[in-house]
This record gives structure tokens, C-alpha cells and sequence, in this order.
């Protein structure tokens, strides 16, 4: 046997370094609703065989006839596993009837007649409504020494809150601990699994956001930057934006792999700024990613077919993918690690991203500023070109620029805004910052037509500053 | 009499109280073991048997009542927590019913394979 008991999920996996310890003895922790049953099943459903046989045994807390029933509803129940080589018991009468004892050397000589590899108990915790805390520790010993003689990994499955594992003698004696939480963001609820112990053995800390889909849970390993940065090819190249004005302003583009921000007012042309960054990608043969927030998938082509940009076609001939992610809906794990996933699948070279605000609903400001910095780290070691759109509030100037404190971590920084001229309301676009490149910084005013974005002459300071 | 092989002793008795208030007799047993002898020493004049039993499999047990002379005319109805009336008709028993089980489809099945099998109460 491997010394590791993959999951069944790979994303699971590579948070514990390959899976489980062989021959481990896990906690699955987390109150009601968090899926710890459906993890605990996924995982045996994935490694039972009839050479490796798996054995689930219910206590007090739900009834065996439930948790199968359950179980059928999701992709990784076998059935003509059942009672073959998942063998499904039920501990309670024993229990009841019996005392935990009793329970305990059923548990034993279970695993040893079957000669299971997998054990699961759920519920774990329950077995504490039998006994005093004191007995209750003897046997929990008992128990993990009877279990550590046998070549089985276990998984105990329990309602623990986070007072428990300094408190309860199982964490004493426990391998792995995976702690499943449930929060409320906003109007959301977010899952997140952490694995708080898992002795002699690498693991990714953090919190790792999930989803319980009829797979099982989809694990959405957070994104992080390397701590030591992974040395990559800079490349020489520049991309270029597709707005003449705006690549002469910046020496002819961004550096390929850079991040680049465009804030500005609600209508003031970011979508389109990015259409153009995107097409212009995809005239010169590099494939061009788009995750939209803010318009769908029918809005979005629309609105491009409106500037002579043809979505449709681009798409169908595969130079360009869209992902359309509802703001109301958005878990910024997955919408981080599945693009980045994406891009690198499709093989992007450009990437739009509409908007980081959108991206922000509901997210914790540390939380999303962490994400964004890691997908920008990401998507640079890859040589992907980023377009990130930001809205700003103001609609004449802004001394206010970032509220994620995004505008630091991006090499560039454009900005559109409106300006006064007479009882003319103007477009006005600056180039604010551009790392390791020359920029004009000037204030050029540009207009929006059918073919798109275009940059005129710079404002008289007059306009500029109102006199 | 009516033989019932359950591992669960709550879904044992919610069946039993069925069939016992319909006039039947029903004798429990709770596991797969040697349940092969018991079920041909009781001479029960049908069987309802579970899918997921404490120490085997409800499936396997029914192809063993199959295959021995002593039950193999047995009529078994399989009623089962897990969704398989296909594997259970392939065993050869008359009818598969999904728990929670319905009070009247219990009685119905039952009354017509007793009737089936040349029995009726």
C-alpha cells in the first residue's frame, strides 16, 4: 500500500501533500451542513476495492438508512460497492444496548473480520453521550491502540466546534485533523476546509474554499505567491493595446506579462478599453481570455459587435474564451483558481478581467487583496498579459485611486475620467504609471464611436485644473 | 409467516407493525449470518429482505436462497434503502420496494406474492 490515501479530488490532494497518511487516524471536523459525510464517503468510495475494503459505521447521530440514501445522489456512490467491498454497519444498537465498550471492540473486531483498510465512524462525537469524559479518554486510547495494530486508515467523523480540539482526547490522538466551516459573506454562505494537523506530513495552510457538488466537494486550493518568487523569462516584447494614441504614450505598449489597471467612472469606455486590448491580441495570433462580472455572456457580444468586434467568430475559431461569473454568486477562490487554471489550459496570452469590483463583492478587503496579488503574480510567471478594470466613484477626478490597495501591486495604472470643458463634459485618459517604462503622463481627451476608442489632443491646463 | 431480514431494528419494526396489523406473522432477524439455515429451519412462506445487511449482502443472500433446495421456491421481496431493483430482480426475487417503504404498496406486494407463490391469508 502507498504511504498516501489520495482523496479522490486532486485539488484535495495537493493541499495535503498527496492525500492522507496510510494507516492514519483523521478527524473530519465541522458542524452540520459542512459535508463531512459526503467527504468521508467520497474519500472511501474512491479506494475501496475488493482487495481494499472500506467500512462505514453510523452511531447516534444519523440513522445508516439516511446516510446511504444520501450518498446516492452523488457521482462517486458505487452501489454495486454496497456490502461487497463498502461494507455499511450500524454501531448504534450496539451502543445503546451493549455501552462503548462494547462499541469499541465491535469496531475492532469489524475491521479485523473484514480486514478492512478504510474505517469511518460517524458520528464520532456522539460516542460521547456514553460515558463519563474520564472513561470516555481510556477508551478513545484503547481504541487508536487496538486501530494502530491493524493496516487501516480511519477517518472519525464528528459535529466539533473549534473549543473542541484543545478540549476532546480524540485530537490528542488523532493523525489529521480537516476542520469544514461554513461563513456567512453578505447574502452568501462560504465553505471552507482547513487542515489544522497532519502529523508528519506537509501540508498548504490556509483556508481552501469549497463547494459540495453531486462530485462531491470541489476544493478550490487557495491561490498563493510563491514566498521565494519563481525566477522567470522577462520578455521584451510589448503588447500592444490596439488604441495608437495609447501605445505611443506608452512606449508601444505594455511589457508582455505585466498587470495593467484601468480605473474610471461608470461609462467612461474600461470594457471598452479591454476589447480593444483583447482584439488586438487576437489580430496579432495571441489567444485572448475574457471573465466577465459585470455584463453576460449576450450583453458583453453585443456591446463588442457594437465597436466591430466580433465575439462570436473569435470564439468559434478558438482565439478567444469567455467566462461569465454572476457578481451575485462569486466565491473569489474559485473564480481565482479557475482562471488562472483556464488561461493556462487555453493558452491566454491576454487576459481581461471586468472588474475587480465585482470580483470584491463580499469579500474580506485582506482576503481579496491577498487573492489579487497572488493572480497577478501568477498570471506574470506565465507571461500573461493582465487588463483589470476598476471602477472609480468620482466622475471628474479621483485623489482617491484604489480601495483594495490594488494600484501598487499593478505595473500599470491607466485612468479615465471625465472632464469639464465650458459646458462640455469630456473623456479625458491618463497614463499614470508604467513600471519600467517611459510614459507620457499627459491628460489627452478621446472620444468613443462605432470603431471604437480613440485619443486626441492633450486638454489646455485651462480645463485641466479650471481656470 | 413472514420472514424479515433487516439490519436496521427502527425499519425492522415499522415493517413488522405493517404487516402484523395486516393479520400477518413476522419473525426478525437482524444479520446475514447462517441465515441461510435459520431461514429454511423457520419455513417461512415468504421472505422481505434487505439489500445492505449487518455482515453481508442482502443480494448474495437471496442467490444463496436460490440455489439451495430447501428455499429455493421461497418467494423474497427485497426492500431496500439502496436503490437497486435491477441486481435484485436478477437474483430472482418478485418484487424490490424502496424505503421509506408505503404502507399499502408493503401490503399489496406482499399479498400478491403470497398469492403468487400459492399462499394467501
Amino acid at each position: 500500500m502507498s504511504d498516501r490515501i489520495p482523496t479522490g479530488n486532486l485539488q484535495l490532494d495537493s493541499i495535503l501533500s498527496g492525500g492522507f497518511p496510510a494507516q492514519s487516524i483523521n478527524i473530519v471536523m465541522g458542524l452540520p451542513g459542512t459535508g463531512k459525510t459526503v467527504l468521508a464517503e467520497s474519500i472511501i468510495f474512491a479506494n475501496a476495492s475488493a482487495t481494499q475494503k472500506a467500512l462505514y459505521l453510523s452511531t447516534v447521530s444519523e440513522p445508516l438508512d439516511k446516510i446511504v440514501r444520501y450518498a446516492q445522489g452523488f457521482e462517486f456512490f458505487l452501489p454495486e460497492a454496497v456490502q461487497d467491498y463498502v461494507m455499511f454497519e450500524d454501531l448504534s444498537q450496539c451502543l445503546r444496548e451493549e455501552g462503548p465498550e462494547a462499541a469499541v471492540d465491535r469496531v475492532i473486531s469489524l475491521v479485523r473480520d473484514l480486514d478492512a483498510r478504510f474505517l469511518v465512524i460517524d458520528s464520532f462525537k456522539a460516542l460521547h453521550a456514553f460515558g463519563t469524559e474520564e472513561d470516555f479518554r481510556i477508551l478513545i486510547y484503547e481504541l487508536a491502540v487496538g486501530l494502530s495494530a491493524l493496516p487501516v486508515t480511519s477517518f472519525w467523523v464528528g459535529e466539533y466546534g473549534e473549543g473542541d480540539t484543545q478540549a476532546l482526547p480524540e485530537f490528542a490522538v488523532a493523525d489529521g485533523v480537516v476542520e469544514l466551516v461554513l461563513e456567512k459573506q453578505g447574502t452568501k454562505d462560504i465553505r471552507y476546509l482547513r487542515v489544522v494537523k497532519m502529523r508528519g506530513s506537509d501540508f498548504q495552510s490556509g483556508e481552501q474554499a469549497y463547494r459540495i457538488s453531486p462530485k462531491g466537494l470541489l476544493v478550490y486550493p487557495r491561490l498563493t505567491a510563491p514566498v521565494v518568487p519563481i525566477e522567470y523569462e522577462v520578455l521584451s516584447e510589448r503588447s500592444r493595446t490596439g488604441v495608437e494614441v495609447l501605445d505611443a504614450m506608452i512606449s508601444d505598449g505594455f511589457w508582455r506579462g505585466s498587470a495593467t489597471v484601468v480605473f474610471g467612472p461608470p461609462g467612461c469606455g474600461k470594457t471598452l478599453l479591454g476589447l480593444h486590448f483583447i482584439f488586438k491580441g487576437i489580430e496579432q495570433g495571441e489567444k485572448g481570455f475574457i471573465i466577465t462580472l459585470q455584463e453576460n455572456p449576450t450583453q458583453l457580444a453585443r456591446v463588442a459587435r457594437g465597436f466591430g468586434f466580433d465575439m462570436t467568430k473569435a470564439i468559434a475559431a478558438g482565439t478567444l474564451r469567455l467566462k461569465y461569473v454572476s457578481p451575485v454568486e462569486v466565491i473569489i477562490d474559485q473564480v481565482v483558481y479557475e482562471a488562472a487554471k483556464e488561461a493556462d489550459e487555453f493558452g491566454a496570452s491576454r487576459l481581461l478581467l471586468d472588474s475587480l469590483n465585482d470580483l470584491s463583492l463580499g469579500v474580506d478587503p485582506v482576503r481579496f487583496r491577498d487573492y489579487t496579488y497572488s493572480f497577478v503574480q501568477t498570471m506574470a510567471t506565465k507571461r500573461v498579459s493582465l487588463l483589470l478594470t476598476s471602477e472609480i466613484r468620482d466622475l471628474f477626478a479621483s485623489s482617491y485611486l484604489s480601495e483594495f490597495g490594488i494600484s501598487h501591486m499593478a505595473d500599470n495604472v491607466i485612468i479615465l475620467h471625465y472632464l469639464r470643458e465650458g459646458s462640455e463634459v469630456k473623456r479625458a485618459i491618463t497614463a499614470l504609471k508604467t513600471r519600467a517604462s517611459h510614459h507620457e503622463p499627459s491628460i489627452r481627451q478621446f472620444t468613443i464611436d462605432a470603431t471604437g476608442l480613440h485619443i486626441g489632443e492633450e486638454f489646455s491646463p485651462k480645463t485641466v485644473f479650471g481656470s | 409467516m413472514i420472514l424479515l431480514v433487516d439490519k436496521d431494528p427502527i425499519s425492522a419494526d415499522s415493517i413488522a407493525y405493517y404487516l402484523e396489523a395486516a393479520g400477518y406473522q413476522v419473525e426478525t432477524m437482524f444479520d446475514a449470518h447462517h441465515g441461510l439455515e435459520r431461514a429454511a429451519a423457520l419455513d417461512p412462506e415468504l421472505v422481505l429482505m434487505e439489500v445492505i445487511l449487518s455482515g453481508g449482502n442482502g443480494l448474495a443472500l437471496a442467490q444463496a436462497f436460490k440455489s439451495d433446495p430447501r428455499t429455493c421456491r421461497l418467494p423474497i421481496l427485497m426492500v431496500s434503502v439502496l436503490a437497486a431493483e435491477e441486481r435484485a430482480k436478477k437474483t430472482g426475487a418478485a418484487a424490490f420496494l424502496l424505503k421509506p417503504v408505503d404502507r399499502q404498496q408493503l401490503l399489496s406486494v406482499v399479498s400478491a406474492a403470497r398469492n403468487a407463490g400459492g399462499r394467501s391469508s
